[in-house]
């Protein structure tokens, strides 16, 4: 049994990989098991022809909280047999400077942590991979085509650097907004998006452009 | 003699309406941690207990309850036979309503809202024989039927009620109260928490130097480094007693000698939760040095210290309810306390209309399975609401 944890910042990263999961099991012919909801946990259990894999993700509530909660927690892990950890919180409120500052003290954090751990920190905010795949929006509301977004927004959502806005969920709901749905940091507002992306898309597209996103997708690719 | 099951109910009336609040089935052990968000009945479940012990042990009047009915089942073991003791007791204002005790299954008393009733007695034509009694609506059978020859069952029972200990973990009970202990005091029959000053000179005086040992070193297990406890006129405040007759004793305080302070601390200049702790393992340590089986209820413990204090604290009282006859029911919201205590200790409240649902290992094996399996800490079994799945 291969078991691996997911400690992510928030609802939108938790409904994020929870789907990520289903996407990266289907493509590695891995049937779901038993897939069991708590509240702020998601234990997914996954059974491949020769392997069988415990997918655990915890929503730590709190950028400021996924370091120390894989302290708190590593342990534990550890005895429990995991051998595989991703933390993943934005960067933001920290800015475009402060990456590498981070990356170095969450390093240092995380020292004793005897599990193989990968950090990745969505730049600025996890929003931006939502924005870039752009793909989803013409499936919520057919208007959102490229050339709609370059006419009100100014910028093709083909080839735009979305990592360089500070708040690229604040840019996500200017968007949503001109078809009058907006967008919110709520359970339905981030499963309406999450559901209609598309990783095929995603995964083939914005590794490269996307660093952060690259280093998720790398880390599971190796994992499962 | 330990409990096993307890079952609890009350009604409160409210104008034209009428309050429901039950808990149905815990099954305790020897060291026992309630836990549960806040308003889902932990504390009412420790005063419930309490105030059952305090009934029964004659402490408190019956007419102080409303509509109440308990049900509990008791461990004892005589001489390596276990006896299960099945008591229920149903009282409405100041009437008893219903009392009935089975030992091992069997009924040894039996009583009505009248007040009458039957009850095995032991000796009478030197066999067992029932009895047919009837005692005023308002009195305990339990207690006004105590007869060493007739019905010794009853002793053990109230033995137990009577070395119940409820200790406020989250109150510095008797940490501002100096004690003057007059010549030729009489010594009351049932040690207060409050009087932790009283019980310490009691154990000092039948247990000598073993007793004040015990508690430095217990205190020494969670962090306090002592030279010494003892008690002492006041250090901290200035002290004087107005009395209009006579001449009292002077007031003394439990103070505590650390190594790192050049002078003894008195209880009112020490932390609340030095005092709390303080307190907590005079009572528990004077009821191990003198045998005394008891079921001692805390609230909210571990309040005051701080995590390592709290988690060593609790840890000490795990071992203490394994090696002794010290059954402990404790609650909490800290999540170090929580952390510390295993699984398999915790009774679990989850809110639900009339009263709390309960899970522990006895009712929700699987699901206390499954969580051990996730690698997390206990803390998240409350946090994630491991015990329901989410739509």
């Amino acid at each position: 049994m291969k078991k691996i944890a997911f400690f992510v910042e928030g609802k939108t990263e938790f409904i994020f990989i929870r789907h990520f999961i289903h996407y990266l099991f289907e493509k590695n012919s891995i049937l779901i098991d038993n897939e069991a909801r708590k509240e702020n946990l998601l234990i997914i259990q996954g059974k491949a022809v020769t392997k069988s894999y415990y997918v655990l993700i915890r929503n730590c509530q709190g950028e400021t909280q996924v370091v120390p909660k894989l302290l708190d927690e590593h342990k534990g892990l550890n005895n429990s047999g995991y051998d595989k950890v991703i933390l993943m919180r934005d960067v933001d409120p920290l800015t475009k400077n402060d990456i590498e500052n981070l990356t170095n003290g969450i390093n240092k954090s995380i020292r004793n942590v005897s599990i193989d751990t990968d950090i990745v920190l969505s730049t600025m905010e996890i929003e931006a991979w939502f924005l870039a795949e752009h793909k989803h929006m013409t499936k919520i509301n057919s208007k959102l085509t490229p050339s709609f977004i370059k006419e009100k927004r100014g910028y093709d959502p083909q080839n735009h650097n979305f990592e360089d806005l500070q708040k690229p969920s604040i840019e996500l709901k200017e968007i949503f907004m001109l078809v009058g749905t907006g967008y919110s940091k709520k359970k339905e507002s981030i499963n309406r998006i999450v559901k209609n992306i598309d990783f095929n898309y995603m995964t083939s597209h914005l590794m490269s452009k996307y660093k952060s996103f690259g280093t998720l997708v790398d880390s599971c690719n190796n994992y499962f | 003699m330990i409990i096993n099951k307890y079952k609890f109910k009350q009604q409160v009336p409210y104008k034209d309406k009428k309050s429901t609040w039950k808990i149905e089935d815990i099954t305790f052990n020897d060291f026992n941690l309630i836990v549960g968000r806040n308003s889902t009945g932990k504390s009412k479940i420790i005063n419930s207990i309490e105030s059952l012990s305090k009934i029964i042990s004659n402490r408190k009047p019956v007419n102080f309850f409303d509509k109440c009915e308990w049900e509990l089942s008791l461990i004892r073991k005589e001489k390596n036979i276990e006896k299960t003791y099945n008591y229920l007791l149903k009282i409405d204002k100041n009437t008893i309503e219903k009392e009935i005790l089975t030992i091992n299954d069997k009924k040894v008393i039996e009583r009505s809202k009248s007040g009458k009733g039957t009850i095995l007695a032991e000796k009478i034509s030197k066999k067992e024989t029932e009895i047919e009694f009837q005692v005023p609506i308002n009195e305990m059978v339990i207690f006004v039927k105590r007869d060493k020859i007739q019905h010794p069952y009853l002793e053990a029972l109230f033995e137990w009620a009577n070395n119940v200990k409820y200790y406020p973990f989250n109150q510095s009970v008797g940490k501002y109260e100096a004690a003057v202990f007059i010549e030729g005091y009489k010594e009351p029959n049932n040690i207060d928490i409050e009087r932790s000053i009283y019980t310490f000179k009691k154990g000092i005086k039948e247990h000598g130097d073993n007793f004040k040992n015990a508690i430095k070193e217990d205190l020494a297990v969670i962090g306090y480094k002592a030279e010494y406890i003892d008690t002492s006129e006041p250090i901290s405040v200035r002290m004087q007693i107005m009395s209009p007759v006579g001449n009292f004793g002077k007031p003394i305080f439990l103070c505590i000698k650390e190594d790192d302070i050049d002078i003894p601390t008195d209880q009112h200049a020490m932390s609340d939760g030095m005092y709390r702790a303080l307190s907590l393992i005079i009572q528990i340590n004077y009821l191990i040095l003198n045998n005394k089986p008891c079921l001692v209820l805390i609230d909210d413990i571990g309040e005051g210290l701080d995590y390592g204090r709290s988690c060593s604290l609790v840890e000490l009282l795990i071992q203490k309810s394994r090696k002794h006859s010290i059954q402990c029911i404790t609650s909490s919201n800290d999540r170090f306390v929580m952390n510390a205590v295993p699984l398999e200790s915790w009774i679990y409240l989850k809110r639900a209309k009339n009263g709390p649902k309960i899970y522990s290992i006895h009712n929700s094996k699987e699901k206390f399975d499954d969580f051990k399996y996730t690698g997390l800490s206990n803390f998240d079994f409350l946090a994630t609401n491991f015990i329901e799945n989410e739509e």
